[in-house]
């Protein structure tokens, strides 16, 4: 009984939190540890500085909400632009010093026009077809979805993903809301099964016939061609840039913000201007397979393989304000049901 | 505290039903902070006037996710029952080789998380999965048309693994209970010429029915709480509807507003439950002699073994057969030292949580058992409700007001002319300890409370007839008789708190992580292959303790 007690107690004294530590800067992060660490691991070889992660997909924004002006955070890292932009509406964030690296790395339309959010790596919305059954696919535009010539050959992951939700606030703002209900309707009945899985997921049903098309992200078929049990997904498609010949492909970002209490601000400024040179583009390009946002950075040789394409100009900000009626429209569709 | 004037008793009581009503209300804090936000309209982003989020879902697709909740905790409480009922009897009942190893090793499937093992079968059983990949292979088929084979992302399949993953909780509910059974009107029953068959459902059942509720309400809230696996299979239901408006829609209100919706059909379960059995009592059921378990015939032991065999290799052999095949697969990714420093700070942890959740339940029940007014039991019945939250919404919940106790702590101490000291409540682990507590108490109160319907008053009336002090009632007889079911809640939270995720991945403070957090940054991305070692050493955790006891034979 008495043994139990102490451990309790050692356990609540060793469980203690991090607080405004020298050279060291803390980490909210909604992108897997696996895909950022060796990043961080060169940016503390490089500067001394020590970095500290907390991961997870739902909540930590309200997480830091509640901490206020004790939160620990220093620096938030998102996968999609959405969560930048609520960052900074919800006053959760506070603007980077607009400095030389960062200015001549990030292109302005990768930036807050505040300073309060950047993007770090684009990822393409992209078209995924068996190689097999569809031929060359390289003139579809995501309207072509809702074609009846697809029906029942869609795979997707729930529609309420932020990449799918995206790309739904994207028709919306080129197309209006009822064009955009109607297209999501008939993409709806063109899936050949209720969205489930991941994009990788989808591809896998590809190559086992189950569906033709599917929608997924760039990096995804990077990331199969690396694991030997999934390599013959890859194989099995073609990777396609949806409407090159109009507005260009959707992409969204992932990106960084400073937290508004950060206690080391000095630092996260430094892991920002690194995040944004050179050597970490490059090891996002080669590692993660994503699209490099700074000029100066090339993607990997294999994304380089897939050819270039061109991405839809529209202002990211443009998009995020059509997210709410793009759940709703999902929502009214039922697209995940 | 021996109790001997007759004012110390009326203060002793006092202090402890002040004192639990404390802890209820702590429990209760972190409900009460959401629904307080969510009426006060907490969220900035959203006018609270103009949030529709409740009403467009409430027009769309709410009514189908309502459904979806019902059909998923109706079907697994009936494959819970179906796995667990008669194995629990078999075991009680009969004895046969291989008993002793077989009551322990039904308990095993409670240690794999059921979004685990929903993620294996999920991957093998479906259609780009390998057993139908093969299938197709053989027969030439070309596609979803040609053959049919289950589909098992259907509310059959989410049912099916939830049904696998919870059963041991009623089945360890269940055999306590009927191990209990009384011999003496077995007897009675026999001499008037009562067949086995209806002695089993007009006595042994009926004496059984506060475990057999206890298990199937715990298994409901579970399975209604659950977001992890439904997601998985894509299934949605009223877990889905407040995750998307809080955190996806940004309306809390509307959350809250389903949350409540949730609490309510909870609430309406278990006075559904207790007024079912209303009037039943239980008095002394325990014949003079110790009940004699019967020799099961050849023919018999080899159907048990193959029934329970069948349940066993569903719900534990399998998958960690496959997470073993996963692991020397991706052998690369899976021998990393640090998921040994991880299995540590969780084994850690859930002791700690699981101690402590015990102690409140033997607190909250003994309580409601000397002093049973509707005040205790009210008590008793709050500090269970954090079970049917969903585990981030219950997270955001605690912090809350932890949040608020750290700004003003911070104001204090300042005050007195210190340093801040940051985040001390809720950046660390007190938070993610209250956050088990809370969660889990209703399966150590569910655990403890049903020994406590079994144990007869008439007990208590003889130890207070011989002058004895309600504290030596306690000591003496309740914790005697209650030892198997303190055990039995203790590894019921334990295991729980070793495998839980959404609380233990938002409160963690940074530098930990459970081999859960650690598990979740894989699977999240679908690729548990990466972490299967982890997840072994998840199930291997939450073992230890069922080993441990199984050798020591405490429970025999």
């Amino acid at each position: 009984m008495r043994s139990l007690l102490l451990t309790v107690l050692l356990v609540c004294s060793s469980l203690t939190s991090t607080h405004a530590f020298a050279e060291q800067v803390n980490i909210y992060s909604f992108r897997q540890p696996f895909l950022i660490e060796p990043i961080l691991a060169e940016f503390s070889k490089s500067t001394g500085i020590k970095t500290k992660v907390i991961f997870a997909k739902k909540g930590l924004i309200q997480r830091l909400k509640r901490e206020g002006e004790l939160s620990p955070a220093d620096i938030v890292l998102t996968s999609d632009f959405s969560k930048l932009l609520q960052l900074k509406e919800e006053g959760l964030s506070q603007s980077f010093e607009l400095s030389h690296v960062l200015n001549t790395n990030i292109p302005s339309q990768y930036r807050d026009t505040d300073n309060n959010w950047l993007a770090l790596t684009k990822r393409v919305r992209n078209v995924y077809s068996s190689k097999e059954r569809m031929g060359d696919l390289s003139h579809i535009r995501y309207e072509d979805l809702a074609n009846k010539e697809f029906s029942g050959r869609i795979c997707t992951r729930s529609g309420k993903h932020p990449y799918n939700l995206g790309l739904v606030a994207s028709m919306i703002a080129h197309h209006g809301e009822a064009e955009t209900e109607k297209w999501l309707r008939n993409v709806k009945t063109n899936l050949a099964r209720k969205p489930q899985g991941n994009d990788r997921a989808q591809v896998k049903a590809i190559k086992e016939g189950l569906c033709d098309i599917s929608l997924g992200n760039s990096y995804y078929l990077g990331k199969m061609l690396q694991d030997p049990n999934q390599v013959a997904w890859a194989n099995a498609v073609n990777l396609n840039f949806p409407n090159q010949k109009d507005r260009g492909s959707h992409i969204n970002v992932s990106g960084a913000v400073i937290a508004k209490y950060a206690p080391n601000k000095q630092a996260a400024q430094q892991l920002l201007e690194f995040l944004s040179a050179n050597q970490a583009q490059n090891l996002y390009a080669e590692l993660n397979m994503e699209y490099p946002v700074s000029p100066s950075a090339k993607p990997s040789t294999l994304v380089q393989s897939w050819g270039t394409f061109k991405s839809d100009s529209l202002p990211l900000v443009e998009i995020a304000k059509n997210r709410q009626l793009a759940l709703k429209l999902i929502d009214k569709v039922h697209f995940d049901l | 505290m021996k109790v001997k004037s007759n004012t110390s008793p009326h203060l002793a009581g006092l202090i402890m039903s002040t004192s639990t009503a404390i802890i209820c209300l702590i429990m209760l804090l972190p409900i009460a902070a959401l629904i307080i936000e969510s009426t006060a309209g907490g969220f900035s982003s959203i006018d609270s006037e103009l949030d529709t989020t409740f009403n467009d879902l409430a027009d769309t697709v709410l009514r189908q996710y309502i459904q979806n909740s019902l059909t998923i905790v109706s079907e697994t409480l009936f494959f819970a029952c179906l796995f667990a009922i008669a194995p629990a009897w078999w075991c009680a009942h009969y004895e046969f080789s291989g008993r002793k190893y077989l009551q322990w090793m039904m308990i095993f499937p409670l240690a794999i998380p059921a979004y685990i093992s929903a993620y294996i079968y999920t991957d093998t059983l479906d259609y780009a999965g390998p057993i139908q990949s093969s299938l197709r292979a053989m027969f030439h088929w070309q596609s979803p048309q040609d053959y049919w084979f289950f589909d098992i992302r259907s509310h059959w399949g989410a049912s099916l693994m939830l049904g696998l993953a919870l059963y041991p909780y009623i089945f360890l509910l269940l055999r306590n209970a009927f191990e209990q059974r009384s011999q003496s009107l077995i007897e009675a029953a026999q001499i008037l010429g009562a067949s086995e068959r209806k002695i089993f459902w007009t006595i042994h059942i009926p004496l059984a029915r506060p475990a057999l509720a206890i298990g199937c309400t715990l298994v409901a809230m579970e399975s209604l709480a659950d977001y992890g696996t439904v997601q998985l299979f894509a299934i949605n239901t009223l877990t889905t509807a407040i995750y998307d408006s809080w955190l996806v829609y940004g309306s809390l209100a509307s959350a809250a507003k389903i949350s409540c919706l949730t609490l309510l059909f909870v609430i309406t379960l278990v006075i559904f439950e207790k007024n079912s059995r209303k009037k039943q009592r239980h008095f002394d059921s325990r014949g003079g002699k110790p009940c004699v378990k019967v020799k099961a015939s050849r023919s018999k032991v080899s159907f048990i073994w193959l029934i329970c065999g069948a349940i066993f290799s569903l719900g534990f052999i399998i998958p960690v057969a496959m997470l073993i095949s996963y692991c020397l697969d991706y052998w690369a990714a899976n021998s990393n030292s640090i998921i040994l420093i991880h299995s540590q700070s969780t084994f850690l942890l859930a002791l700690s949580a699981a101690f402590i959740t015990v102690l409140l339940a033997i607190l909250f029940n003994s309580q409601q058992r000397f002093q049973p007014t509707p005040h205790n039991q009210l008590k008793l019945s709050l500090s269970s409700l954090g079970y049917a939250i969903p585990g981030t919404v219950l997270a955001i919940g605690i912090l809350i007001p932890l949040g608020q106790l750290d700004i003003w702590s911070n104001h204090f101490i300042q005050w007195l002319g210190f340093d801040k000291v940051g985040l001390i409540f809720s950046g660390t682990g007190f938070a993610l300890i209250l956050a088990f507590v809370i969660r889990f108490a209703a399966i150590s109160n569910g655990s403890i409370q049903a020994a406590y319907k079994q144990m007869p008053n008439n007990l208590d009336d003889a130890s207070t007839l011989l002058k004895a002090s309600k504290l030596k009632t306690f000591t003496h007889i309740h914790l005697p008789i209650m030892r198997p079911a303190i055990i039995s809640a203790f590894l019921l939270v334990f295991i729980e708190c070793v495998k839980e995720l959404p609380a233990s991945l938002l409160l963690r403070p940074f530098d930990f992580e459970t081999l859960a957090t650690y598990v979740y940054q894989y699977a999240s991305d679908e690729q548990l292959e990466y972490a299967a070692s982890a997840a072994l050493l998840i199930i291997l955790v939450s073992l230890i303790p069922i080993l441990l006891l199984s050798r020591s034979q405490k429970m025999q």
